[in-house]
């Protein structure tokens, strides 16, 4: 078993620059998401690791090899393609155990591995069955034991649940980092634009974006500690909020005391749902009206915008009565996250409570 | 039971009344119609009735001389060693160029498919250049390349010592009708090409790339995986290809017009020999020559139902794999 290891990778198609200069460290047994908007280069990035596509420059080594001129079989991984590329004339059993059967291993070892891989995956039932015969989420399995059957050293996933319905979607999910329990020791690298797939399964979470490295990390790494506004927006479902400030001063002429070495710097602060603190009229930091009401059953989430026409989201417990066009004003508390004009992240800086002027 | 007769009635009124209102309301569509189903109607639907009647006439095709003779022309027919021959001749010259074409344009679409072969919509520009090339510069140019007196193609074969003596490719009547069963190959391989290319396009980029990342050798891929995917179309292709192998009348007639001694005469040369042609001291018979189209037209009638059963299969074992 073996991680993976990018290093200054870059790709080219003709003249466009898609991977730019990509670094990046797959332990063994790891379960690594890349994430990202769609285009970013996600599909790129692990069809060059599969060996699907070439790299323009830089290495890729898998299990400490450099596999930059090896065949994509040679390679040790497995693919699972978003549209699981089944093989439509032939049954399950045969769908997985092809590519063996093909490499001349005997018969009998083909049908041990597959009713092995079927056993894991529960779909012994289906082994008869073409796959115009299977639901999605069947097929779907299918394809999963046809990289099992391959005794990869890596797995790689290019967005496996895309296409099944939202219920079937939660449900694999716990299926595949059940599978990688199981499989003790398979690397997996999973690229999804779903950051709560990211947040649920990876142990460690890649954020691409344009074909860079964003940042890396463990999910609550990243949920806590994002390096930039775009990772901050990026991970953790509502999106955070952001406020543009100047100097502490809020658009509406409002001043926050912001302290600390680095505060001058301070253009944008971030802070997620449940850091927006309703407060007495007056006394609050931001002043906003709520513009629409979500009801999860238990949390409410109420979208309001502020006087400079921005979206915020605050977090409320179940059935608070909050009508709409309420006016409410609010508190900052919990991790509030400041970011430089760049987007990067600022370190000391702090908020003094309690730390509002009056707009003159 | 009067009183369901008169509902019947009335619903089929309606119905009736329905379809004249529906047809009024697009009169203009209809009368748009008008031109297009008068020449369809003189130029192909009429003639098509009048060969059935023109078969039960024993006429020379001008003058007021017909006379009705019944089956007599079909009677005669089937007693015509010519008739046969060129019967023959014809679905010979289908066996023969079909299973080439198709087995050619495959090999050649399977090669072409492949995106990273470079230059290959030059390849396939250029195997496609003979289909839209007129027949009659096609027939000059090869009479003109296999003539047994200074062509090209005799040149080569004498000096690399091949043959011995020029071959006659054309005028000999052992092998006229296989001469022109290559020429036809190698100017309608194209649009076998086209088809396979098309049929290829329903095996997606990705079982390729699954193939690849399983080790499977581009052989295997092929026979285990392209083949099986494609070989429902391999029946409408072959269908299409058989029929258009009936129709080869231009390219005869601008080459060996059914010669040497007949050798090359199909059915379309023998129809057109026996109405318009007939050797010095006959007269034309167009009673007889309608017959004779009239049973060829039959025949292929019978494939070309057997190509819409083939299609409907095709089709729904397409919508069944989806
Ligand atoms: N074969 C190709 N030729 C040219 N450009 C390509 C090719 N494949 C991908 N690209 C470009 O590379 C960029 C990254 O594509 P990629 O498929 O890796 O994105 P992605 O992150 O997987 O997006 P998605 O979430 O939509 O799948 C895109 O801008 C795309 O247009
Ligand atoms: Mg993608």
């Amino acid at each position: 078993m073996s991680g993976v290891t990018l290093r200054n990778v870059k790709k080219n198609f003709g003249s466009v620059e898609v991977i730019r200069d990509v670094d990046i460290t797959i332990e063994e047994g790891e379960f690594c998401v890349f994430v990202g908007p769609s285009g970013c280069g996600k599909s790129t990035l692990l069809r060059m690791i599969a060996g699907l596509e070439e790299t323009t420059s830089g290495t890729i080594e898998i299990g400490g090899r450099i596999v930059n001129d090896l065949n994509p079989s040679q390679r040790g991984t497995a693919m699972v393609f978003q549209t699981y590329a089944l093989y439509p004339h032939m049954t399950v059993e045969r769908n997985m155990g092809f590519g063996l059967l093909m490499n001349g291993v005997s018969k009998s070892l083909v049908k041990e591995k597959v009713a092995k891989a079927a056993r894991i995956l529960q779909i012994e039932k289906l082994l008869d069955r073409k796959p115009k015969q299977l639901s999605g989420g069947q097929r779907q399995r299918v394809a999963i034991g046809r990289a099992i059957v391959r005794d990869p050293e890596v797995f790689l996933f290019d967005e496996p649940l895309s296409n099944l319905d939202a219920e079937l979607r939660v449900a694999t999910r716990l299926e595949i980092a059940k599978l990688h329990s199981q499989l003790r020791g398979a690397t997996m690298v999973y690229v999804t634009h779903d950051q709560v797939e990211a947040m649920t399964l990876a142990d460690k979470i890649v954020v691409l974006r344009d074909g860079r490295v964003e940042q890396v990390g463990a999910p609550m790494d990243l949920y806590n500690n994002p390096a930039n506004v775009f990772v901050a927006g990026f991970i953790g479902s509502p999106k955070m909020n952001f406020v543009d400030v100047n100097h502490g001063q809020l658009p509406d002429g409002r001043v926050l005391r912001l302290d600390g070495p680095n505060a001058a710097s301070v253009a944008t602060i971030g802070f997620r749902s449940d850091s927006l603190k309703p407060a007495d009229q007056g006394n609050g930091m931001i002043s906003a009206k709520v513009s629409v009401v979500e009801r999860l059953g238990d949390a409410e989430y109420v979208h309001f915008q502020t006087p400079w026409e921005q979206e915020l989201v605050a977090r409320f417990p179940p059935e608070a009565e909050v009508g709409l066009d309420a006016t409410f004003e609010f508190e900052l508390s919990g991790k509030i996250h400041f970011f430089d004009a760049n987007g990067r992240a600022l370190a000391n800086v702090m908020l003094a409570s309690g730390a509002v002027a009056k707009p003159v | 039971m009067a009183v369901n007769h008169e509902v019947a009635a009335s619903v089929k009124l309606t119905r009736t009344d329905r379809l004249a209102a529906r047809i009024w309301k697009s009169r203009l569509d209809y009368a748009f119609l008008i031109p297009g189903l008068l020449v369809f109607g003189a130029f192909i639907f009429w003639p098509m009735i009048a060969s059935f009647y023109y078969s039960a006439l024993n006429w020379t095709g001008f003058g007021e001389n017909a006379e009705f003779v019944g089956l007599a022309n079909y009677r005669e027919l089937l007693q015509d060693e010519f008739f046969y021959a060129a019967f023959r001749r014809s679905f010979a010259f289908m066996l023969a160029t079909v299973p080439l074409q198709m087995i050619l344009g495959l090999i050649l679409a399977i090669v072409l498919n492949n995106k990273l072969l470079r230059l290959s919509t030059l390849f396939r520009a250029m195997i496609f250049l003979p289909v839209v090339s007129p027949v009659a510069v096609i027939a000059i140019v090869m009479v003109l390349m296999l003539s047994p007196f200074n062509g090209p193609i005799n040149g080569f074969l004498l000096d690399a010592h091949l043959v011995d003596r020029a071959v006659d490719f054309l005028g000999s009547p052992q092998i006229a009708l296989w001469t022109l069963a290559g020429i036809f190959v190698w100017k309608w391989t194209g649009i076998t090409l086209i088809y396979w290319l098309a049929a290829l396009q329903t095996v997606p980029a990705e079982l390729y790339e699954a193939a690849k990342l399983d080790d499977v050798k581009t052989r295997q891929v092929i026979w285990h995986i392209v083949l099986p995917m494609i070989a429902p179309f391999a029946v409408v292709i072959g269908l299409i290809s058989a029929i258009a192998a009936l129709n080869v009348f231009p390219l005869i007639q601008a080459t060996t017009q059914g010669g040497p001694f007949f050798s090359t005469e199909v059915m379309e040369v023998y129809i057109f020999r026996t109405a318009f042609a007939p050797a010095s001291g006959q007269f034309p018979r167009l009673g007889y020559a309608s017959a004779a189209g009239v049973l060829f037209g039959l025949s292929i009638m019978v494939l070309t139902i057997f190509q819409a059963i083939a299609v409907r299969r095709t089709r729904r074992k397409e919508a069944e794999d989806v």
